[in-house]
């Protein structure tokens, strides 16, 4: 009798651990991944676009990984090719300690001098490497240049030591020193003025927990397992296929259809549409990264281009900081969120990010949607309908104006249209012109539009130095022109604080200067949002990537 | 006839040099540059500058224009062949090019074959059996496959046979792991990412050829000799495979060397659609990010394209009509 019932004790012991219990992770299987565009050159010093940097980290080392901490919204540093590391000389030197254990997949080992020659190749003028500014902290010679031997030192393979001109956040010393790093025993090879036609851009050499198979432009890039890449742990997948599918609603259908695992970018009705219709997928955001705006220009264009960008004079209707504020209240930006973005947005109230919480001020508060209150400031600041055509004017000028954005954003036009309306509403015509995206860019840079739509994706630090800093011609960012003492000086010591937690407080003032300047109507922060299908397991999309932590994704059927 | 096919190829190098020429300064003088992709606060912005400058674009516009010819420093313009490099994808714009005009001419051959067998074969039979139901309904059918725009009709069929049906796949022109497949399973997978695309196109053409042969071959068997044929005694399949198709067809000679470049535009939007990796994309990409070597490559390979399929046209026709054959 005992020993039955010691056996049912055992049995419903093992049964009751097994509830529950989530399956182990197996090596194997296919993941596929869509892509709306190709690879440019797989090489982390020239890749550009978040399509190339999707399939660059898969493939070259980084010196630590980073983490986020959702509670405070701070970046943490983890160990991954640098094993730990340091600070010297009061924040001036950041020693980093290498792994020993690390190889490219040609077999030769990953070193010190790996990253110094990158950082070379990446302050080189001819290489024109777009994250050459990574190096603006370092040490320079009298001529204004780097001065590489006393900038990164390396003093055996398994040290590299970064010396920096001046101390600053240690966030961001860590961050500038992340570049990704090339094989130096290759890249040795090449000219640098050839390193951009390099057949290594091609077939990439790599060091990470994928190496490099096979490139079909326009098609595929397959990438197959790296057992040796242990850092944290081997990835379990053992084929990564990125496939080019340029058309939105071809790579929906991929992924409903089971061809496609992996789709990043869908629109919220689709999101909504797969989680009502599709049970074998889910849908995971990355929130917090992207927001849009309706930027206002300062001053007035049109003197500021004939004078070629010498007599800087306030824009007859959004030089003024009341008519900014009553134009953002006139938008019902409540209802934009609604009527496109559904739960996957929020109204944006500046351009630090929610998730940001050391930073962002949770006392400012959205500028009500009130068309009635921006009626009464624009009659305030004398724009009447006078001639009752039901046009505001003021001193025989109508208030219209033409507001640009790119073509080929449906979320940009939806947000144009409605702006249109609700205007229209308080009497203001506006007009909407669509332009073709590189002549927007070049328009924005050149400060050719009075009144713009575009967005920002903002960094995992904060610089706001770009877009809001005075000094128009240098920060050609801040295409609004928007000029504040106050802002500049604000901007400069948090920048010039050492950790991130002093910089915390200048931050939240900061929002609220900015906010309340209302330099650009913020309108909202978008989710990129990721649909995933259930064969792939433990994703972890977050605010850092759609594909943190990939090692830890595995598949367990055997469909591919 | 040789020397007639001479004459015409040497007579369209400077014709190809022109458009070549105009080419090069339209896309130059258009707005937008080939940098902009590196504006962008995250990106160091003496990157656009530096790339300018190796790229040769902040050279004054004559400048540009004599090295680009190869008359200036450093001597290796288009004249010696050298038609550069790709500024995206820093590849020689021939490589980019060989690869996608391969997939498209899959495509747009496929298609035309497509094309002539639905549209002639529909064509005569409209003709010849001209009011009856099966007449008008192709004629009905043929202006209704006729003004639909190729995307809304690619999409239909993807949501269809792909998410519906599943029978056939939606995009690229193979599987995922399709390499480990054995020749004929790869050729299999081949033709079933063809299928789609080579529909959205062939039919789309399909429904205009059957109006030109239906048209072309109501004016031929309406003709004296025709009737004439038939008084003689000539039985009627003769009368018409003989004598009325070979001359109905002669307007269908000039359509198919026309249908060369429009195919190749045409695939322009059938490729995005099923992400089918040819000509069209290539050139789509490369104007977008004012890819100043490849669009002029692009250019150079279109124009190609036109001036063989109107010399074909031109041949096939002197073959097929013995009254404009050349001496």
């Amino acid at each position: 009798m005992k020993w039955i019932a010691a056996w049912t004790f055992t049995v419903a012991v093992l049964l009751l651990g097994s509830c529950g219990k989530t399956p182990l992770p197996v090596n194997g299987g296919t993941v596929v991944i869509a892509l709306s565009s190709d690879a440019d050159l797989l090489n982390p010093l020239l890749g550009t676009g978040s399509n190339t940097g999707a399939v660059i980290q898969f493939l070259f080392p980084d010196l630590t990984e980073q983490d986020f901490n959702p509670s405070d919204g701070t970046l943490r540093f983890t160990p991954s090719y640098a094993k730990s590391w340091e600070w010297k000389k009061e924040g001036l030197t950041l020693i980093y300690h290498l792994r020993t254990d690390a190889f490219w997949s040609d077999g030769i080992q990953v070193t010190s001098q790996d990253i110094k020659f990158s950082y070379q190749l990446y302050g080189d003028p001819k290489v024109a490497s777009p994250r050459s500014n990574y190096l603006n902290y370092l040490i320079k010679n009298n001529d204004g240049q780097i001065d590489f031997d006393r900038a990164i030192e390396t003093p055996d393979d398994s040290t590299v030591i970064f010396n920096f001109e001046s101390a600053y956040q240690k966030d961001q010393q860590l961050l500038h020193t992340q570049l990704g790093f090339v094989p130096a025993h290759l890249f040795q090879k090449i000219k640098a003025k050839d390193v951009r036609t390099a057949s290594s851009n091609w077939k990439p050499v790599s060091a990470k927990h994928y190496a490099f198979l096979s490139w079909v432009p326009k098609q595929e890039i397959v990438l197959v397992r790296n057992p040796r890449w242990v850092i944290p742990h081997a990835a379990y997948i053992d084929r990564l296929v990125f496939r080019i599918i340029p058309e939105m609603s071809t790579r929906l259908i991929e992924l409903k259809t089971g061809t496609a695992d992996i789709v990043e970018g869908l629109s919220p009705d689709d999101a909504v549409d797969i989680e009502k219709q599709d049970p074998h997928l889910r849908i995971e955001t990355q929130k917090y990264r992207r927001f849009e705006y309706v930027g206002w220009s300062h001053l007035d264009n049109e003197i500021y281009k004939k004078s070629k960008h010498k007599i800087v004079q306030p824009h007859p209707i959004f030089g003024n900081k009341q008519i900014r504020k009553a134009l953002t209240m006139a938008i019902r930006r409540d209802e934009l969120v609604e009527g496109w973005l559904g739960k996957y947005g929020q109204i944006c109230i500046g351009p630090i990010s929610p998730a940001f919480l050391w930073a962002y001020n949770d006392s400012v508060k959205p500028m009500p949607c009130d068309p009635e209150k921006a009626l009464f400031i624009l009659r305030q600041e004398g724009w009447i309908d006078h001639d009752g055509d039901g046009i505001l004017d003021k001193e025989g000028k109508k208030f219209e104006f033409t507001i640009t954005t790119n073509s080929g954003n449906p979320r940009r036009a939806f947000a144009l249209q409605k702006i249109q309306s609700d205007l229209k509403k308080i009497g203001i015509i506006c007009h909407a012109e669509w332009v073709e995206s590189s002549v927007f860019t070049n328009g924005l840079k050149n400060k050719e539009f009075e009144a713009f739509i575009t967005g920002h994706n903002v960094n995992m630090t904060i610089d706001l130095l770009p877009q809001y800093g005075s000094d128009i011609e240098r920060n050609t960012f801040n295409a609004v022109s928007y000029q504040s003492w106050k802002v500049d000086s604000l901007i400069h010591v948090a920048a010039s604080a050492i950790d991130v937690h002093h910089a915390g407080p200048v931050y939240k003032i900061l929002h609220r200067v900015i906010y309340e300047d209302q330099p650009v109507t913020y309108l909202y922060w978008y989710d990129n949002i990721v649909g995933i299908n259930n064969r792939v397991r433990d994703t972890h999309v977050n605010i850092l990537s759609p594909y943190y932590r990939y090692y830890d994704w595995y598949v367990q059927d055997s469909i591919r | 006839m040789v020397s007639y096919i001479i004459q015409r190829i040497l007579g369209a190098v400077p014709l190809i040099f022109g458009l070549l020429t105009i080419t090069f300064f339209i896309i130059r003088l258009a707005p937008g540059d080939p940098t902009s992709m590196f504006i962008d606060p995250n990106i160091d912005p003496r990157t656009a500058e530096q790339l300018k400058e190796n790229f040769g674009l902040n050279d004054p516009l004559p400048i540009q224009y004599g090295k680009w010819l190869g008359v200036l420093p450093p001597f290796n313009g288009i004249i010696e062949g050298e038609f550069g490099v790709s500024f995206s994808k820093q590849r020689p714009v021939f490589e980019i090019i060989s690869d996608a005009l391969v997939n498209t001419l899959i495509l747009t051959s496929v298609a035309l074959l497509l094309d002539l067998l639905i549209g002639v074969t529909l064509g005569i039979y409209s003709a010849l059996h001209r009011g009856d139901q099966l007449d008008q309904a192709i004629t009905v059918g043929s202006l209704f496959i006729y003004s639909m725009p190729h995307f809304w009709l690619a999409l239909i069929l993807i949501l269809i046979f792909s998410l519906g049906l599943g029978w056939l796949p939606a995009s690229q022109m193979h599987s995922v792991n399709a390499e480990q497949l054995s020749i004929i399973e790869y050729f299999w997978d081949l033709i079933r990412h063809t299928v789609m695309p080579v529909c959205v196109l062939g039919i789309a053409s399909a429904a205009s050829t059957v109006r030109y042969v239906r048209s072309s071959m109501l004016e031929v068997i309406q003709q004296d000799y025709i009737r004439t044929a038939r008084a003689k005694g000539l039985n009627e399949r003769s009368v018409i495979w003989k004598h009325a198709l070979r001359n109905a067809l002669l307007p269908l000679i000039t359509i198919i060397g026309l249908s060369f470049p429009f195919l190749l535009s045409g695939a322009v939007i059938t490729e995005v659609i099923f992400a089918w990796p040819g000509m069209g994309r290539v050139t789509i990409d490369a104007i977008f990010s004012r890819d100043y070597p490849l669009i002029i490559a692009n250019t150079f390979v279109a124009g190609i394209v036109v001036i063989a399929g109107n010399l074909l046209a031109d041949v096939m026709y002197a073959v097929a009509d013995p009254r404009v054959r050349i001496k």
